[in-house]
């Protein structure tokens, strides 16, 4: 029960990293998405992971992103298309990911070999991804 | 298994968010949000195999403080000389 309410804190401030305007207010909410994946660690016993994660990491890397964000005062401009592609992308994302992860209890590590739909749909995935990336790269410059 | 979706989902927002986002210092907000995606699906293989998860939660830390310092500097210094972060400013090298 925590642990679901611990991963989903995550992934809430997660996105709300990408979706806020300020450039300040992604950060301090970077900041609680590590927060709350280190207190997960805290969950399972992971106690030197958690203690990297909550006194190395947070304090200094946190850090230093929240006073870059706070020294420039930017913000990000969202257009409307964007917002939808960012959307469509996320969405996306939930599904490829229940899809590839979510069928079994995984007790060994994340692809098996003899399971060919699991590679296949993780290797589409990746292909799609590098494709969309080239692709937004490509009109940046 | 939750683990590793949202660590998934994270990895693949911040990926598209570097790709999107003109602003350097999204950048490297971005290039943390996968950082914490990557603990979140570290998080899920302790659960397997805990020496392995406390090993890369110590590479992934010493990783991301020495490219925050890196990219840190580099927005800084960008500043500076052209009063602008935006990565336009890195191409062309004026205000």
């Amino acid at each position: 029960m925590i642990d679901i309410v611990l991963l989903t804190a995550a992934l809430f401030f997660g996105v709300l990293t990408v979706y806020s305007r300020d450039n300040v207010y992604s950060a301090a909410s970077l900041a609680a998405a590590a927060g709350s994946v280190a207190l997960f660690f805290l969950y399972l016993t992971q106690f030197a992971a958690a203690f990297l994660l909550l006194v190395i990491y947070i304090g200094a890397v946190m850090l230093l992103v929240i006073m870059t964000a706070a020294m420039f005062n930017t913000a990000q401009r969202w257009s409307g298309r964007q917002l939808w592609a960012t959307t469509i992308v996320f969405m996306a994302a939930v599904a490829i990911a229940v899809a590839t992860f979510g069928h079994s209890q995984m007790t060994q590590l994340s692809v098996q070999v003899g399971d060919l739909t699991s590679v296949v749909v993780l290797l589409f995935a990746v292909a799609v991804v590098s494709l969309l990336v080239s692709t937004e790269i490509a009109k940046k410059t | 298994m939750m683990g590793y979706i949202v660590g998934f989902v994270l990895i693949l927002l911040g990926i598209y968010s570097i790709a999107t986002t003109r602003d350097l210092v999204r950048m490297l907000i971005s290039l943390e949000l996968v950082t914490v995606g990557g603990f979140a699906m570290f998080a899920a293989v302790s659960l397997s195999n805990p020496t392995l998860a406390l090993y890369g939660v110590l590479i992934l830390v010493m990783i991301s403080v020495s490219e925050v310092a890196v990219l840190a500097a580099l927005v800084y210094r960008n500043y500076l000389l052209t009063r602008r972060v935006d990565v336009s400013s890195i191409a062309t090298g004026e205000p």
